[in-house]
């Protein structure tokens, strides 16, 4: 049995699944709940997924939440799919709790992607944003928005300021970096195609940036960067600035990045490896 | 999932990648022409059919599989029984979008 | 229109990715097609008959001629050069290949445009009146809060396992053009005395084979109530919808069995204890939404009303279909007919999704609407270019000028291409609209839906039509049985059969018979077709149509 938690570094194999049934044990399927059977059975309650297709236990797992309080488990089992691994936790499950048949099937890289790699615009901390305008709430709103061009200049002007490059090492090699003696180059996603980096957070902090230093977040377009930034705001960096047109900004008419905005665009300085 | 047909029937499906319908061959292969369809007469034959259809599905290479019931009467045609199937064998039946 | 601010862009983006990733994870055999299938329903990816079908919406049918333009490019490039539009305005491409889907949805977000929940058992794309916004009759626009119910319920984490899927549809108008009372819950958005936005809410309205007008579930909900209410409504269907048959699966199917009232007190002990804290800036969003509606509507200077009758007679009778009252004087909402003589139903070319974007950028400020009978609106048009306008829509096939009457037909895609359907509508659709344009042109018809919908499920609304034409699978033939008096507007109704069924070639005839009977019947020209029947009844219809023959 395996038992993911909220982030993907909770993520771990347990020989012993006798946990799994713990507590009141109720199959999605029973419609209610009440405050006797709770009484009797303590704080932890195990919700059945009968199939991957059956979403009541989200519904039934929020009023759980809702009603018990943070202290109570909620435990989530049967057949989720790691795409949903992020709606479990959102409705106020704490842990889900998978056969190593899921497991092995889905691959754990997708199970501790299904944690970590969704960017926070869809999907956002457990029941507390469950819309894309709670989510700017949340987010965006705090997290400042300058063009590469605007950003160059503070970075410029600040004697702390750290441009931080979170795009992949193929793009550092292929496409060029910014040329500017205060960056850090952090993979957010990894090539080829966006496995999250899951020591991203703690590459930031070896690198020696603390939740005090002016960081300026760039990547192709300003989307993987907001993203990184929007992690970073939730690990306790507080001064951050979302660089929006990135190191290429966006396609032109023709599909074509590099002209229209961006680092280079902008004519700042760069180079290649 | 390809149901059990105890007469004459053939494998049809859809290619998992582009959606094309497809036909299981004599020699073991998905064709997009239906005179390529092997033909199963009886039981044993179409749950032979019917095994391949689940087995290709689980080697993800086409998706939803099933058993085309044909009529029996013409022995070498690969006439379908059921209306559904005519209509889907023969494409839509109209000009695509306005002629204008 | 709705202006995308860098959170949305960033969400439809990021949507984009998740599906590549879930497209490479099927391919590699790591998620089985079951577990796929709702994930690319829910990003409008179906199997259907002969192919894979990619449905993309577009939120209450209000498109840019940027996007329209980029629709037409994805007709061209990976479909077969044309589009359908929907009976519940979204367009939909026949032809595209799974391994593409992830690129078409990439080309979509570059415009501002997603196909996130418009299949599935999840909350659907929420439709409204096409005239949002410019109709005379309006008592508010309905968009603001149209966007906030898409933004509230996209990705809902507790909503994307849903027992069926769940349909939305808001007006604020006089008039219901949304068809409100047929959705699994309609919203009626009037203002208060105040001046401020209230809901009326009607619950378990649908089509399909158990159709049902909705009911008023409650009036006047002030804005900070609506979405907690919408909130409580959908929990407790999630929680206590049937999931045992997926034909009894529907709100309007639980409503019933538990009655509305049983219903309503379930759902107000469920709003008197929901969490308050994501429902916090409700009013912030939706009066940042309405700004950026505000930021991206042209702005109209009132002009004089002009005289349109003197012009040529195509013209003029052009206007008196096609062309409807706008809010501001000298401006008029221009209705364009995809439902030419014998034509297919909502069926364009990329060629005229290019046309129609130039002549929107034109005649329209550059914004168009799609509207669920199939046709296309344009909201911006001034009086004094409405000939120039019609002229260039007469160039490109697209002058049609029968809104509204009954070669204005709603077909679905039947058995042409839908995997669900038992019999063909688009031929049905084409026929009758050659007997019915010709018709139209000596009788002085009026006004008069006609629905065909090739199954039971009635995506061709046909329950909700004056004419309503069903095609069923009798003994392996294809059998249409007729239904009257059915309406979808504020005083909606569902249709009567009015008998056993015919064969394609005999619809046609039928028909022409109910119509006769209409025309013989009514007391004037000005008595509308429902209205005759409500007050003669089926007998006189079913005895011209059966023993008449």
């Amino acid at each position: 049995m395996w038992v993911l938690k909220e982030q993907g570094a909770r993520f771990e194999h347990r020989a012993d699944s006798s946990d799994s049934a713990a507590g009141l044990t109720v199959d999605a399927g029973e419609p209610c709940l009440d405050e006797q059977s709770f009484a009797n059975e303590g704080n932890c309650v195990t919700l059945n997924f009968p199939s991957s297709h059956d979403g009541r236990g989200f519904s039934f797992a929020k009023r759980v939440r809702r009603e018990r309080g943070e202290g109570v488990r909620i435990i989530a089992t049967g057949n989720l799919i790691p795409d949903q691994a992020r709606m479990a936790f959102q409705c106020g499950f704490s842990e889900i709790h998978l056969s190593d048949e899921l497991v092995s099937r889905h691959g754990e890289t997708a199970w501790r992607a299904a944690t970590t790699v969704a960017p926070d615009a869809l999907y956002t901390k457990s029941g507390k944003a469950p819309s894309i305008w709670d989510a700017r709430h949340q987010h965006s709103v705090k997290i400042k928005s300058l063009t590469s061009a605007e950003a160059f200049e503070d970075l410029q002007r600040s004697a702390k300021g750290v441009l931080l490059d979170v795009r992949t090492s193929a793009e550092w090699q292929f496409v060029g970096r910014p040329a500017f003696e205060r960056s850090v180059g952090i993979q957010w996603q990894t090539f080829p195609y966006a496995s999250q980096n899951p020591n991203f957070l703690d590459e930031v902090a070896d690198a020696g940036l603390t939740q005090e230093t002016p960081i300026y977040v760039l990547c192709r377009s300003g989307v993987r960067s907001l993203a990184a930034a929007q992690a970073l705001k939730a690990a306790g960096y507080k001064d951050l600035t979302n660089v929006s047109d990135g190191f290429e900004g966006a396609k032109n008419a023709s599909g074509r990045r590099g002209i229209l905005n961006g680092w280079k665009a902008a004519h700042l300085p760069w180079n290649q490896d | 999932m390809a149901a059990a047909l105890t007469t004459k029937a053939i494998l049809t499906a859809n290619d998992v990648r582009n959606g094309d319908i497809v036909f299981w061959t004599a020699d073991q292969r998905w064709s997009t022409s239906i005179d390529d369809a092997a033909i199963g007469y009886g039981k044993d034959d179409t749950d032979q059919l019917a095994d391949a259809g689940k087995q290709a599905e689980a080697a993800n290479t086409v998706v939803g599989a099933y058993l085309i019931a044909l009529r029996p009467e013409e022995t070498t045609a690969r006439v379908p029984v059921k209306m559904r199937e005519v209509r889907r064998l023969a494409g839509p039946s109209i000009e695509f979008a306005q002629a204008a | 229109m709705y202006q995308y601010d860098d959170h949305d862009q960033s969400f439809v983006e990021a949507r984009a990715d998740e599906f590549r990733n879930q497209v490479e994870r099927r391919l590699a055999g790591q998620l089985s097609e079951d577990e796929f299938k709702p994930l690319r329903l829910q990003n409008g990816l179906y199997l259907q008959l002969h192919a894979y079908m990619l449905r993309v919406a577009i939120p209450y049918g209000e498109l840019s001629s940027a996007q329209l333009r980029k629709l037409g490019y994805i007709a061209d490039t990976y479909d077969k050069g044309y589009g359908h539009f929907t009976t519940r305005q979204n367009i939909q491409f026949n032809w595209p290949k799974l391994v593409d889907t992830p690129d078409i949805l990439d080309h979509l977000a570059g415009v501002q445009m997603h196909a996130i929940q418009t299949s599935g058992n999840c909350i659907r794309n929420v439709t409204s009146d096409p005239f949002a916004g410019v109709a005379a009759d309006e008592f508010i626009d309905p968009r603001p809060i149209s966007e906030l119910m898409r933004q509230w319920s996209m990705l809902h984490p507790e909503f994307a396992f849903l027992p069926r899927k769940f349909k939305f549809a808001v007006t604020g108008a006089a008039d219901d053009r949304a068809a409100i009372k047929f959705h699994d819950i309609g919203i009626w958005a009037k203002v208060d005395d105040a001046g401020a936005p209230v809901f009326d809410v009607y619950v378990g309205g649908g089509q399909g084979r158990t159709p049902r007008v909705a009911k008023l579930f409650e009036s006047a909900v002030p804005l900070p109530e609506l979405m907690p209410l919408l909130d409580a409504m959908l929990r407790v269907y999630n929680l206590h919808g049937r999931r045992d048959n997926k034909y009894k699966a529907r709100i309007k199917i639980l409503v019933e069995e538990l009655g509305l009232e049983n219903y309503r007190d379930e759902v107000k002990a469920e709003v008197a204890g929901i969490d308050r804290a994501p429902f916090a800036t409700v009013e912030a969003e939706y009066a940042r939404i309405k700004d950026a509606f505000e930021e991206g509507t042209p702005g109209m200077t009132p002009g004089e009303p002009i005289d349109l009758g003197a012009a040529d007679p195509a013209f003029s009778g052009w206007v008196k279909t096609n062309v409807a009252a706008h809010r501001v004087p000298g401006w008029a909402i221009a209705q364009i007919s995809v439902k030419p003589k014998g034509g297919i139903p909502g069926d364009v070319t990329g060629e005229q999704m290019r046309a129609l974007a130039d002549l929107a950028d034109t005649f329209s400020q550059g914004e168009l609407r799609i509207t669920h009978r199939q046709n296309v609106v344009f909201p911006y048009v001034k009086a004094t270019d409405l000939l120039a306008l019609y002229q260039g829509l007469a160039a490109v096939g697209l002058g049609e000028d029968n809104i509204g009457e009954a070669s204005d037909i709603i077909a679905c895609p039947g058995l042409d291409y839908c995997a669900l359907a038992t019999a063909r509508s688009i031929p049905v659709a084409q026929e009758l609209s050659s007997m019915l344009r010709d018709r139209e042109a000596k009788d002085e018809l009026g006004s008069i839906s006609l629905n065909i919908s090739g199954c039971i499920n009635a995506c061709g609304h046909h329950h909700a039509a004056n004419i309503g034409i069903l095609g069923l699978n009798k003994a392996e033939k294809e059998s249409y049985q007729i239904t009257l008096g059915g309406r979808s507007d504020e005083n909606a109704a569902v249709g009567d059969i009015l008998g056993p069924g015919f064969a394609q070639a005999d619809v046609p005839g039928a028909v022409s018979k109910i119509i006769d009977t209409y025309l013989d019947l009514r007391t004037s020209t000005q008595e509308r077709f429902p209205d005759t029947y409500a007050r003669v009844g089926k007998e006189p219809f079913k005895e011209a149509v059966y023993v008449g023959a």
